[in-house]
């Protein structure tokens, strides 16, 4: 496999932003009005994209299934609505989640954080290890985090090096590389971060862990989506965008879709290069569907508590 | 000493604890004594907003001391009182000294034949739209508010633009006695397009009707959206009383536990 090697000149770090911009463009993303048709189509879109997550201490083999069973089919009384784009698990919970979602190639993918999520901090031997094992036990999907605290200190050949060996050992899976961008202070630091990742063989950036606030602002995704977009131009490659942490309501997802369509285009406008991590932002979805199909709008009590 | 311009208060809707102007941005204009009014004109996302809030504050406010509960609203007396609103504050006082004691009266112990302990709790419902007959006035609004949060429940009052004053009074109010952000909201409107709104949200637990605020054809909408929804129907018809603890009783449920009550060293014991 072709491991990249790490471009001494880092031309990441040449990356400027524009913050007045950003948030001008954001801010008119978010009073773009969408058409009810258009909506009904987002709506179902939304809910193919999401990877349904659940990262907690207290997750149990019971939990991760219910999960499961919910990505597959997330309202009971609706079997054609879509299925979710992937559950997220830890590790752990990599095998009992395959037994659930069938042989690998179903509807649901099945993606696995590692290399010590979420903090980054452990030997990159063991971090190796834990994606190896996870790929072994059915992940089609790695969600990595980066050791923020190397890219902060300006040590980015060990950023750099740690994704490509990551990359490596993920095989098939697709490589999803977490930048937690409430760690990195500034946006020029994202769209550095952005860039390296990217560069070192990204499948995927995602914005954050979930566990650190602020999550996914759309400043930050504008600026990740920014890199993405100079990336195909330049090279025809494309790269996935995964916002994931406090996108819990209907109405900031749209708004997402509405800044990728607006930025990257249609051909991201699929869970194969677009995915929401969330958990509760499934529920409210499947809200916002329900009161279209039944004309009345549905109490939160009738969705089932993950 | 220079003559003053009338300060004039800018009517609001009371929602999640914030005076709020309607998103809608839309208006009702009332003629009043000393000029044009402009209430806002609730709309179904003011309405969703204001479930969302009082869904989300119910069970904390349900899980505060039955005493607690009492002195809010006794509090509420006295703010009402402050305002000249003195029928209003009596009411209030009248439902805070319910607060700690109608449980105890709606509750029973229940005999079973067989070693069980068997009793029947009251709960609340949950969420309740209250609709108030503006003939009712100030007392018709306390009446509602008083009836289902002493109950536990949490309330949104539908009140018609013509008592936008004392809809503004009574938020202002409830706004300075340590109420919990949530529990009560006060939308104005037109009642029959309010109410249009409830029969279309799944999360309202029940519709309480204070006087007689509907037409037969919209009271006849609401009484079938409320089958579909599963809402209970409650009628105050004449706030000019207090709702009895029995009337008090529709706005709650009622939870039966049957508890084991086998004793091993004399067999079962009888209660």
């Amino acid at each position: 496999m072709h491991r990249p090697s790490f471009p001494n000149d880092r031309p990441w770090r040449r990356a400027r932003v524009d913050n007045a911009m950003v948030a001008a463009r954001c801010a008119r993303v978010r009073t773009r009005s969408i058409k009810t048709e258009t909506k009904d189509h987002l709506l179902r879109l939304a809910l193919s994209m999401v990877d349904l997550t659940t990262l907690e201490g207290v997750d149990t083999t019971e939990r991760v299934e219910a999960l499961c069973r919910k990505a597959l089919r997330p309202l009971s009384d609706r079997p054609d609505w879509p299925s979710t784009a992937a559950v997220c698990v830890y590790p752990n919970h990599v095998a009992a989640a395959r037994r659930v979602l069938g042989p690998v190639g179903g509807p649901v993918k099945l993606a696995s954080v590692a290399t010590g999520f979420p903090a980054g901090q452990t030997p990159l031997a063991t971090r190796l290890r834990e994606v190896e094992q996870a790929v072994a036990d059915g992940a089609d999907e790695i969600d990595m985090v980066i050791d923020r605290g190397a890219f902060l200190a300006g040590r980015d050949a060990d950023v750099f090096h740690e994704i490509v060996e990551t990359k490596a050992a993920c095989g098939a899976a697709r490589l999803k590389v977490i930048l937690e961008t409430g760690e990195l202070g500034t946006l020029d630091n994202v769209a550095a971060a952005s860039r390296l990742a990217i560069l070192a063989g990204a499948d995927f950036i995602k914005t954050s862990t979930g566990k650190i606030q602020p999550a996914a602002t759309m400043e930050v995704g504008l600026v990740m989506l920014e890199a993405i977009r100079e990336t195909y131009l330049a090279t025809g490659v494309q790269i996935g965008m995964k916002p994931a942490g406090g996108i819990r309501a209907s109405k900031p997802a749209l708004h997402w879709l509405v800044l990728v369509a607006e930025t990257l285009g249609s051909d991201w406008m699929s869970p194969t290069w677009f995915r929401f991590g969330a958990s509760s932002l499934v529920n409210d979805l499947l809200r916002q569907l329900v009161r279209r199909d039944e004309g009345i709008y549905p109490s939160p009590r009738r969705f089932s508590v993950d | 000493m220079t003559a003053r311009l009338a300060v004039w208060r800018t009517p609001k809707l009371y929602i999640g604890g914030q005076f709020v102007r309607s998103e809608s941005g839309q208006t009702v204009a009332v003629a009043t004594a000393e000029g044009i009014l402009h209430a806002c004109r609730g709309s179904r996302k003011d309405l969703r907003d204001a479930t969302e809030h009082a869904r989300a504050a119910q069970p904390k406010w349900a899980a505060r001391a039955a005493l607690n509960r009492g002195q809010i609203l006794y509090r509420l007396g006295e703010m009402l009182e402050g305002r000249g609103a003195g029928e209003a504050a009596d009411r209030a006082v009248h439902h805070a000294g319910w607060a700690d004691k109608v449980t105890a009266l709606l509750s029973t112990l229940n005999p079973v034949s067989a070693t069980y302990v068997n009793y029947t709790m009251i709960r609340p419902v949950g969420v309740i739209a209250a609709v108030v007959d503006p003939a009712t006035g100030m007392l018709g609004m306390v009446e509602a508010l008083a009836a289902a949060t002493v109950m536990g429940n949490s309330v949104l009052l539908l009140v018609a633009a013509e008592s936008v004053d004392d809809a503004t009074t009574l938020a202002e109010c409830i706004a300075t006695s340590d109420w919990p952000a949530g529990v009560v909201q006060i939308v104005t409107g037109t009642l029959s397009e309010l109410v249009g709104h409830v029969n279309g949200l799944d999360d309202i637990d029940t519709l309480l009707r204070v006087g007689t605020p509907l037409d037969a054809e919209v009271a006849l909408a609401a009484e079938q959206a409320g089958a579909r929804t599963i809402r209970r129907l409650v009628d105050l018809p004449n706030p000019s009383i207090p709702a009895t603890p029995e009337q008090l009783g529709r706005l709650a449920e009622a939870k039966t536990v049957w508890m084991s009550a086998y004793e091993p060293q004399g067999g079962a014991a009888s209660y």
